[in-house]
């Protein structure tokens, strides 16, 4: 504590420094942030059908966390808080797809690497109506129940497990699967 | 099919992944979507940087009292540094107070939060921590608790509740949304410890009841009636307790340079003084929010608590405190020809109103390195690697060139990357590689097919790293087929994938 004088005007001045604090913020983010990017990739480049906009929603969802890395690395799962900013962003990014689609194309450079089966999974997955493809990967890629995904998504879970029902059967027909359409 | 479909996902999501590394995280502008640009303007994050990266925002604060009759002309530092402390997850300062709104947690919580239900949720009450905490239930997901979320117990244990005043900037707890971080009400004991309770209720209006364990012994105990003082819910990692209102009555000042470097630091001071005729307590400690808004319209921002022992415990009537702090000016963009514009720096405590005052940030011109000659592509491309680099608010890379050209020529055009004062050293070692895109400009065609390059940079002609403030050029040469199709098109080229170009339009002709 500092010394203080009862007469105002002889009072001593008195500083101290604090030392930086942001050092202790960066490194547990930096991470964090290498560690969850590749599994967080996964279902945002199946949700987006496109690995260009899964990584822009990945980057804007890790911008947020960053922000406020102290309140969100104290999460349990901060991962999970990352991956529901991104799925929900994925609408935007979508809505602006919709739009500039009408102009050209995006770059899809990193298609090449895909195999002919992962092709067709990608082409069937981008014929789903983006709230079908969230939940379907949601759902079938991590596993996560109906009654999680209607609360990521905020929506009712009878709409999720429509959505659910009627991806599936979209993608079987077009990968040419056996068709269970009971939502688990 | 639920086994095949989980299959078939996870192969192809392990294809279209392979080798995924993160790249240096940066900032989505407002502006992002505007037409002809790219998807998103990067911005700083001065936040995220790879250790290293960027110079951060620094708050080296110092704190001085100072008579309003005897202004301070230097400072002298005294003792070991301290930290400031915002309270990691799980260390909870009752002698904290409060967060100013513009640091709320996640900058406010999703909408349509389902309401918390009893059957999601677990609490307990540690007496010896002298903290309330509710969780949710393994595998349960966020919702939105009461207003009135408090605690009841049984007697003779009485239970007072406290509510945040109304003060001018009141603290922006959100301790009503509940996540995996749970929420925390400061619960203090006082009084008799003979009869304990072992279980209290947690309620609130629409949510109903649920027990709360209790566990622990109080630090101390009294001699008076059993009494358990609860605060406010607050999210465990930001501090809680009650703002006092006559912090309103407290008038901020900013001290600023009149000019500063981009990407430089630089030092200010806020004037904390009581123009009342009361003293204002200083206790709790109030938090602090700073911020920077550079000419650019990117900005950072932290927030803190104030050195609690450094702190005077009051401010006496027309008393001042000083605080000193270090900003770092580090969101320009990387102008190829210098610049300058005026920047924002903005500062508050909870309760009291912020200060905001411009500062003038100078960019310089970039040092210009020798070009690097062009290679052609040959065999495969590096594998990406990870750059510790911010673009800073602006594409880092321009593309230099024709605007016509013929087809069945060679187009030669130079790729020219700023790095902008303030960041860091992009190492050209080990080798990165670059990406060309060369397509039919939008409206052109509906679905035009780009064509992609991919070589490595020449690094036999580069230097080992390009400094902050300074510029070089790739050199770069690309042959139009000659039975491309005359009209407008749009180049892109990108250093190491993510360092990326604006749009070069041109057009090929006959």
């Amino acid at each position: 504590m500092a010394p203080r004088s009862g007469n105002r005007t002889a009072r001593p001045d008195v500083y101290l420094a604090a030392e930086r604090k942001q050092p202790a913020v960066v490194t547990p983010f930096a991470e964090f942030y290498a560690a969850a990017w590749p599994r967080l990739l996964r279902p945002m480049v199946l949700i987006t059908a496109d690995r260009g906009d899964a990584e822009d929603v990945l980057q804007e969802a890790f911008a947020k966390a960053a922000r406020d890395w102290a309140v969100i690395g104290g999460l349990d799962e901060p991962a999970a808080w990352v991956r529901r900013v991104a799925v929900n962003a994925a609408i935007d990014i979508h809505r602006r797809r919709v739009r500039q689609r009408a102009a050209y194309r995006r770059v899809a450079v990193d298609e090449t690497q895909l195999s002919d089966l992962s092709l067709e999974v990608a082409d069937a997955l981008r014929s789903l109506a983006l709230p079908e493809r969230q939940v379907v990967v949601l759902h079938h890629l991590l596993s996560m129940t109906v009654i999680d995904i209607a609360a990521e998504l905020s929506r009712p879970t009878g709409t999720v497990k429509a959505q659910l029902v009627r991806g599936r059967r979209q993608l079987a027909e077009r990968l040419r699967m056996d068709l269970e359409v009971e939502p688990s | 099919m639920t086994d095949q479909l989980h299959e078939l996902l996870e192969r192809t999501a392990d294809e279209w992944t392979a080798g995924a590394v993160a790249p240096p995280l940066q900032m989505p502008s407002p502006s992002a979507d505007a037409p002809g640009q790219r998807r998103l303007l990067r911005r700083a994050a001065p936040l995220l940087a790879a250790a290293a990266v960027v110079a951060v925002v620094a708050p080296i604060v110092l704190l001085g009292q100072r008579d309003s009759a005897h202004h301070p002309t230097s400072f002298i530092q005294v003792g070991s540094p301290v930290a400031i402390e915002r309270g990691p997850a799980g260390q909870f300062r009752r002698d904290d107070a409060g967060l100013p709104a513009a640091r709320r947690p996640h900058g406010g919580r999703p909408p349509n939060l389902p309401s918390c239900t009893v059957a999601g949720l677990t609490a307990a009450l540690d007496l010896s921590e002298g903290i309330m905490r509710i969780d949710l239930r393994p595998g349960g997901t966020s919702c939105l608790l009461p207003e009135d979320v408090h605690i009841e117990a049984a007697a003779p244990l009485r239970i007072v509740t406290q509510h945040q005043p109304d003060v001018v900037n009141p603290p922006e707890f959100d301790g009503r949304w509940l996540a995996g971080g749970g929420i925390e009400l400061n619960a203090a004991w006082t009084g008799d410890c003979a009869a304990l309770p072992t279980q209290v209720e947690v309620t609130g209006t629409e949510l109903g009841s649920f027990e709360a364990a209790v566990r622990g012994r109080p630090a101390t105990c009294g001699a008076g009636a059993a009494r358990l003082l609860v605060g406010p819910a607050h999210p465990t990692e930001n501090p809680g307790g009650i703002v006092p209102t006559d912090r309103s009555g407290l008038t901020l000042e900013l001290d600023l340079p009149a000019e500063v470097d981009n990407g430089g630091p630089f030092d200010y001071r806020v004037t904390i003084a009581n123009p009342m005729a009361e003293p204002i307590s200083l206790r709790p400690c109030p938090t602090f929010a700073a911020s920077y808004t550079g000419p650019t319209g990117a900005g950072h921002g932290t927030s803190g608590r104030l050195p609690c022992d450094a702190l005077p415990a009051e401010l006496a009537s027309h008393e001042e405190v000083v605080i000193a702090m270090t900003e770092t000016a580090d969101n320009g963009a990387p102008h190829q020809n210098g610049g300058s514009g005026d920047g924002t720096v903005t500062w508050q405590i909870a309760g009291t109103m912020a200060a905001s005052a411009p500062v003038h940030v100078v960019q310089h011109a970039p040092k210009v390195l020798p070009p690097v000659p062009y290679a052609a592509p040959s065999g495969p491309p590096p594998a990406p690697v990870a750059f510790p680099f911010q673009s800073n608010g602006a594409f880092p890379i321009v593309i230099e060139g024709p605007t016509t050209v013929r087809s069945g020529e060679t187009l030669r055009y130079r790729a020219v990357f700023t790095n902008p004062d303030g960041g860091t050293s992009v190492a050209l070692q080990p080798c990165p590689g670059w990406i060309e895109t060369f397509v039919v400009a939008p409206k052109a065609a509906a679905n035009p097919t780009p064509d992609v390059r991919k070589g490595a940079v020449n690094c036999a002609h580069a230097p080992a790293q390009i400094a902050p403030g300074e510029s070089i050029a790739f050199e770069m040469e690309l042959a139009i087929p000659a039975d491309t199709a005359p009209g407008p098109y749009q180049l892109f080229w990108q250093l190491n994938r993510g360092i990326d170009s604006e749009p070069f339009d041109l057009d090929v002709t006959r």
